[in-house]
């Protein structure tokens, strides 16, 4: 290309030097014919310096095959050749920084100048460093997550198989504790009846602490068994009508009543609200249950359960008239396995308080006691009652 | 015969002979201490065989945890198979579960019974179980 010309291409190209973003114009001989400013920027080479010199002097990697093959075809007429950021990084590699290389996309385009048939590559280069950079944050954070969400998944999958771990823990509790207890006090029974005769006084009073004895592993397995089952939430399908909840109390009390000759107020009126059933059976049986058990000396238990709903609450009271719990134990017995009598004085496991707790926790609820010493406690439960109809309340059986 | 009961703990057996021996009036017991007994016993008829080997249980007592062939198999078996499918069968067992329970009823239990823990208990639900289903309730072919 003859001199004239070449300043005919500058100041017909002069136009791109205020574009951002590289370009250049080859010759099919790989002579530089234009550079624009922004390559001068970037490259720190001048239009001066490399105008009318060959490419490859300057980038000799351009003699690559990978680069020299798609340049030909587009010399000869062809589709235009892209370098992607991806693959190539950079066709005319310059530093951003110290260390860091501006990453380009790169066009390569067959054009035809007006006076002639040839063919000259018009390369325009794009600076997506920014770009790449944030698609990779980007895709940092993304693997993030989704490590996030496995890491979440797997933990559980762990719970779940530590609930059914749980829940056939409970099951051999039920079945494999109870088998050889159940022959323990029916044999121990029988005995006491029937054989009676055949022991001595101290013998039969033995025998009668094997019979104490079982009763007593029993209670701690049923309420054991009922721990375990609040926690892994089985036996939370059904709902009833509260009144229904209520009945039922009465009907299972009625027994230890008479035994402990206590008095029992159940509401007379009760709200016409739908409640979990073997929840709500844990709490206030459970309230009951202790308030009979813990009575005074010679002073007969009376129990009064109240109830009623404020601004979306089940506001239940439990009262009783007896030993009275001081005020250094109120946390700590609702922990398992926490007494504060000894197995002479009352006959409680320890497992009582801690399920209404649990099964008041499982509601939503929160739950306090008031108490004096030798006076009686009151125990107080706020539920939140789900606004949900009965319908959709029925669909959760399970 | 009156009662097959199907049950593999010994003492069980045991608690459950001593309470129908001490009820009122006596009854026929026959023990199979594990389910595929049960099975081989209740299904081996060949027909004729049938009057002429053993006549067919008024109630079954069946437990559900077993080794091998368990309670739940067991009734399956009973509720599916043609000639014995309208013998009462009680589940009597330890677990209070719900998921036996509703699989029990699903597959066609006529009763669902816990064992209680106390003997006195456990002798009054015998008397009533063998008062509801061998005298009170009327079974769907004469014995």
């Amino acid at each position: 290309m003859t001199e004239d010309k070449l300043k005919n291409v500058s100041h017909y190209f002069s136009m791109l030097d205020y574009i951002h973003g590289g370009v250049c114009l080859l010759q099919k001989d790989y002579t530089v014919l234009f550079w624009n400013e922004c390559l001068e920027d970037w490259t720190g080479i001048s239009k001066g310096d490399i105008i009318g010199q060959e490419i490859d002097q300057f980038y000799p990697h351009l003699k690559e095959p990978k680069y020299r093959e798609r340049f030909s075809t587009v010399f000869e007429g062809g589709p235009p050749a892209v370098f992607s950021s991806q693959f190539h990084k950079y066709v005319f590699p310059c530093f951003l920084s110290r260390k860091r290389l501006r990453i380009q996309h790169t066009t390569v385009e067959g054009i035809r100048l007006d006076d002639d048939n040839e063919i000259y590559a018009f390369i325009a280069c794009q600076d997506v460093t920014d770009l790449t950079e944030r698609i990779h944050a980007y895709r940092t954070m993304r693997d993030q997550a989704v490590e996030e969400v496995k890491e979440r998944e797997r933990a559980q999958q762990a719970l779940q198989e530590a609930m059914k771990e749980l829940e056939s823990f409970s099951y051999s509790i039920s079945h494999d504790l109870r088998a050889p207890l159940r022959a323990i006090q029916g044999f121990s029974e029988i005995l006491a009846k029937e054989y009676s005769t055949s022991l001595d006084e101290v013998g039969q009073h033995f025998l009668n602490n094997v019979v104490e004895a079982g009763t007593q592993m029993n209670q701690l397995i049923d309420d054991l068994l009922a721990y375990c089952r609040i926690s892994d939430g089985q036996e939370q399908g059904y709902i009833i009508p509260l009144q229904q909840l209520f009945e039922k109390i009465h009907r299972q009390i009625s027994n230890q009543l008479h035994e402990q000759q206590g008095i029992l107020e159940l509401p007379g009126i009760t709200p016409d609200i739908y409640v979990n059933e073997s929840l709500l059976m844990q709490i206030i049986m459970n309230l009951i249950t202790n308030g009979l058990l813990y009575h005074r000396k010679n002073i007969p238990p009376i129990v009064k359960v109240s109830c009623e709903i404020k601004n979306d609450f089940l506001l239940l009271r439990v009262n009783d008239n007896g030993i009275g719990i001081s005020k250094e134990y109120h946390e700590k017995i609702f922990e398992v396995f926490q007494r504060l009598h000894a197995n002479e004085e009352i006959q409680g496991t320890g497992i009582g308080l801690a399920n209404v707790k649990k099964a008041t926790t499982l509601l939503g609820g929160v739950l306090s006691l008031e108490s004096t010493v030798g006076e009686g406690s009151e125990f107080f439960i706020q539920l939140p009652i789900q606004n949900k109809n009965k319908i959709d309340i029925m669909k959760n059986y399970v | 015969m009156d009662i097959l009961l199907v049950e593999d703990q010994r003492m069980d057996i045991e608690l459950m002979l001593y309470a129908l021996k001490k009820s009122r009036s006596p009854c026929n017991i026959v023990v199979m201490q594990n389910g595929q007994d049960a099975l081989n016993y209740l299904l081996d008829d060949n027909s004729e065989n049938q009057h002429a080997g053993h006549s067919w249980p008024n109630l079954i007592l069946l437990d559900l945890k077993m080794p091998g062939i368990d309670g739940h198999q067991v009734l399956a078996k009973i509720k599916q198979t043609k000639h014995l499918k309208q013998i009462p069968v009680v589940i009597l067992t330890s677990s209070s579960e719900l998921k036996d329970r509703i699989r029990c009823y699903d597959s066609g239990a006529n009763s669902y019974m816990v064992k209680p823990s106390s003997y006195h208990e456990f002798k009054m639900l015998i008397d009533k179980i063998r008062e509801y289903w061998l005298e009170l309730n009327t079974a769907a072919e004469d014995s």
